[in-house]
């Protein structure tokens, strides 16, 4: 006998060295989560209602009849949504959940008021949105709480379906193993087991789920164990962050924490009496159990519960009237998705030099990156439309293999941060992850041509003229003729007009004019990190680009000169919101805000008069700064716009170099036109502020001098770096009476 | 060479100086007035007075002057201004980063960025952060130490020294 208390005592001594090892280390893995950036709103803003919606969807918002009353609900009405706001842990503080009315009027906000104190706000930030989980093997999805922060009416519903005597015995409940014995018995068939929490966790945490005798006996020493070395709400706390929950398409929901939000969108603290009832039915069989597919037996189950808590005395009979007349109200399923794909796997391939993937599966970072998924969303269905019309143009492209039809590339980015608001990288990520954004090496044809343009700007003006006439050009000892695409007659253009209508031989001829090797120089400082070799096509756009570069390339011209380094991924926290990385703007002058906006000034005229001028049938109303690019043969089409507060690249293509039959402006500018015009807040019809070193003057188009007064027709303003001021006033009108000096002195004051 | 709190001292006297002369001088540090152009350009936006010949130019500053993404943006300035003070620089930078893209060119975001910069010690980023606005440069003092200054007052030669950097 003594030798089995000995052996009994040696055993447990042995088990709670197992326990104490579980418990004492990391107790689980919890897998990272990237967010989105978080959404500003004011006042005067614009919106696009139908993708704002979405989102506060994806933010689990419930829908509700009536004025929002508790955390997460949300009344949409005509004239203005109405928001229970979650609570926010911004920065490693606090925001604590209020209710606020959006009033909008003609697709903009007209009104934003915090509704509990009647005060009105003029800046409103909304929570990141959950983009993926980085899960590990096992799947797991989890979110800790701690026993002080799950609400008593919660415990209670738990205690009441899983273990109503918990904290009256010792791991092992003798009465409820022989009611539930005695149920077994009567039905001839296991309907009720008498486990306890303890049981439960013991089973969970240290046992494999087979039906033994030994089995059994080794879970009740477990439990034993784990009650002398634990308190019960300690022991309990585990209990409620470890228990399995139910089913997220493959991803299992563990813990009552993650449960809350899957089920109600809300964390744990704000769920209901009827809720809380929910969650603790559902745990002895959660896909049984489940609302979402079995709802019949889901409420069943939690009136039970309810009616259990009355019996047992911990909710009055009003209470439990009023909790079990409620409908069962989950939120819509969302199983979990991977927005943004190529843009997540832009930042996990950054997230990997910091971080093993065993930390990012198992340590519960946050990850928070700059996209917005309205963006995202708006870019997502232009592309979509954009190429199905590409392919409703020329059938053979759709009847391609899956792997063979068009893709695209989209970018959108803050020009003056270079925050990236959204990435596309192909059509269909499931079929392809190859990232046409950040992989893909194309040649970005006359997309190509601002660069070239602005390096001719310390010898030339906008004004110069270049010349039209064919000419053959030898390279490698071959003879080359550049061709424009379109029918220019005049022999020569001014610079303005060679960019905006995209002047094939006048790009050359300023080329060479300005020497290919400066080109190179140029590219190198605005970021390009691929070869460029200094032939002649290159002014053609014949060197092959990353179209993340290009897209930031074109940002330094819509920043006053300045490149910034694209930015996607903004701050890691741990599990306790301590920051352990952190990346903000890093931007690099690469040339003048005046040369900058001499070649935003051309590429106004391209969208407005030259290639691009498409935009506005297509219903861009707002000034914009633009280029087509289309290479040989129809390979690439691109299309770049910004303004000063956006910037959007898009290129379609085919992977093997095939033709799409169709120019930047044909394929790629409807997609650009169409996002921008469902990003409505990002547009605000505003243009570039002068540099101070740019100076205006009018001047004849024909001679591309300082226009006379009365005699030159149709004089036109143009923009001049200060020191590239024409001072010579037209040699071709005023040549019947050539103006003398004094003269010529009062023109220069005349065409201010 | 100078202390921390001297520094410190320092930057406020400027920054409170150079606030004070931007609000004299539009176009060097814009106020919310001149730093957006709520309309285009009569002459660029093709309007029939020119038949939409001429260059994109800016239109009249005033027109801007309620814009309510401007008065977010500077909203969000001032919550980064809090924050810097409050002895959170990265958090600072984080929020008037967002208050420059919600308008770019928010002059005092900028002068901020750059004073929550040099609070981090980062010389090279607050000089970035203003280096394209011309009446704001950073200029090193000790070790990782700078000096936030204001040349929109006078076109000095400071200013052109801050434009050769």
């Amino acid at each position: 006998m003594l030798l089995l208390v000995g052996a009994i005592v040696l055993y447990g001594l042995q088990l709670g060295k197992d326990v104490h090892k579980r418990f004492s280390g990391r107790r689980w893995t919890i897998p990272s989560t990237a967010y989105s950036d978080s959404t500003i709103l004011y006042p005067g803003q614009a919106i696009n209602p139908l993708l704002f919606k979405n989102k506060l969807k994806r933010l689990h918002y419930r829908p509700v009849a009536e004025r929002p009353q508790h955390i997460g609900d949300m009344q949409l009405t005509e004239g203005a949504i109405r928001i229970f706001l979650h609570d926010f842990n911004k920065g490693g503080s606090l925001r604590e959940a209020f209710p606020v009315e959006i009033r909008i009027d003609s697709n903009r906000i007209s009104h934003l008021k915090r509704t509990d104190r009647n005060a009105d706000l003029t800046l409103l930030e909304l929570e990141p949105e959950e983009l993926m989980h980085f899960f590990g093997l096992e799947r797991e999805a989890r979110k800790l709480v701690a026993i002080d922060d799950v609400p008593r009416h919660v415990i209670q519903a738990v205690l009441s379906a899983e273990d109503a005597r918990y904290y009256d015995h010792a791991g092992m409940d003798p009465r409820a193993i022989l009611r539930a014995f005695y149920t077994d018995l009567i039905h001839k068939e296991f309907r009720q087991g008498g486990s306890t929490i303890t049981q439960q966790l013991a089973k969970n945490y240290f046992l494999t789920p087979e039906k033994t005798l030994r089995r059994k006996l080794k879970e009740l020493m477990l439990s034993f164990t784990m009650e002398a070395m634990y308190g019960k709400d300690e022991i309990l706390e585990i209990y409620l962050n470890e228990i399995y929950f139910g089913q997220k398409g493959s991803v299992s929901i563990h813990g009552i924490g993650e449960a809350s939000w899957f089920y109600f969108g809300k964390p744990i603290k704000d769920v209901s009496l009827a809720e809380a009832a929910t969650l603790a039915g559902i745990i002895r069989a959660p896909n049984y159990y489940s609302p979402y597919t079995n709802p019949g037996q889901c409420l069943a189950r939690r009136n039970s519960v309810l009616a259990a808590m009355g019996e047992q005395g911990r909710i009055s009979e009003e209470e439990l009237a009023a909790a079990s007349a409620e409908p069962l109200s989950p939120i819509p399923y969302q199983a979990y998705g991977r927005q943004a794909p190529y843009f997540l796997d832009f930042v996990a391939a950054q997230l990997k030099t910091l971080y093993s993937p065993d930390d990012l599966a198992g340590l519960g970072f946050s990850i928070y990156t700059t996209l917005d998924t309205q963006v995202q969303e708006a870019a997502e269905n232009a592309m979509s439309r954009g190429l199905e019309e590409i392919e409703a143009r020329h059938p053979a492209l759709k009847d391609r293999s899956p792997d063979k039809r068009v893709q695209a590339a989209v970018l959108v980015m803050q020009p003056r941060t270079g925050y990236i608001l959204a990435m596309i990288g192909g059509q269909d990520y499931g079929a392809s992850q190859f990232n046409r954004s950040t992989q893909a090496r194309r040649q970005p044809g006359s997309a190509f041509k601002p660069f070239i343009f602005l390096s001719a700007l310390d010898r030339l003006t906008a004004a110069s003229f270049l010349s039209n006439v064919p000419r053959t050009y030898i390279v490698d000892g071959k003879p080359w003729r550049p061709q424009n695409y379109a029918s220019i007659d005049a022999d020569r253009v001014t610079m303005r007009t060679a960019l905006a209508k995209s002047v094939n031989r006048a790009a050359v001829d300023l080329a060479m004019q300005i020497g290919l090797e400066k080109i190179v120089a140029t590219a190198g400082r605005f970021g390009f990190s691929t070869p460029l070799a200094p032939y002649p096509s290159l002014a053609l756009g014949s060197a092959e680009v990353i179209p993340l570069e290009l897209g930031r390339a074109y940002c330094a011209l819509a920043a006053d000169g300045v490149l910034p380094q694209p930015l996607s991924l903004k701050e890691v926290t741990d599990e306790n919101g301590k920051v352990l990385q952190q990346r903000h703007m890093d931007i690099e002058e690469v040339t003048s805000p005046g040369k900058a906006y001499i070649v935003t000034s051309m590429l106004r005229t391209a969208a407005e008069e030259g290639t691009a001028r498409d935009l506005r049938r297509r219903g861009i109303s707002f000034p914009v700064a633009a280029k087509t690019g289309t290479t040989n043969d129809f390979r690439d089409a691109w299309f770049v716009g910004y303004t000063p507060d956006i910037l959007a690249l898009v290129w379609v293509g085919l992977d093997d170099g095939d033709s799409i039959k169709e120019t930047g402006a044909a394929a790629a500018l409807p997609i650009w036109a169409e996002l921008m015009k469902a990003i409505p807040q990002y547009t605000s019809g505003g243009w570039f502020e002068t540099p101070t070193e740019v100076t205006i003057r009018k001047i004849c188009p024909t001679s591309g001098q300082l226009a006379l007064p009365g005699a030159c027709p149709n004089p036109k303003d143009e923009v001049f770096l200060a020191e590239r001021v024409p001072t010579e006033p037209c040699g071709l009108h005023g040549k019947s009476k050539k103006p003398g000096i004094l003269e010529r002195f009062i023109n220069v004051f005349k065409n201010l | 060479m100078f202390s921390k709190t001297y520094r410190r001292i320092l930057l406020s006297v400027i920054g409170a100086s150079m606030l004070c002369a931007c609000a004299v001088a539009p176009g060097r540090i814009p106020e919310p007035s001149a730093t957006r152009h709520e309309a285009p350009s009569p002459l660029s936006a093709g309007s029939p007075k020119t038949g939409g010949k001429g260059p994109p130019s800016p239109s009249s500053p005033s027109a801007a002057a309620m814009e309510p993404r401007v008065v977010a943006s500077l909203e969000l300035t001032e919550q980064g201004r809090l924050l810097l003070t409050a002895g959170q620089p990265d958090q600072a930078i984080g929020t008037l980063e967002r208050a420059l893209n919600l308008n770019p060119g928010n002059g005092r975001a900028c002068y901020y960025l750059a004073e929550a910069w040099l609070a981090k010690g980062g010389l090279r980023q607050a000089r970035s952060s203003t280096g394209w606005r011309r009446c704001i440069f950073v200029t090193r003092g000790s070790g990782r130490n700078g000096f936030l200054h204001n040349a929109s007052a006078s076109k000095s030669g400071r200013e052109k020294k801050c434009r050769n950097r």
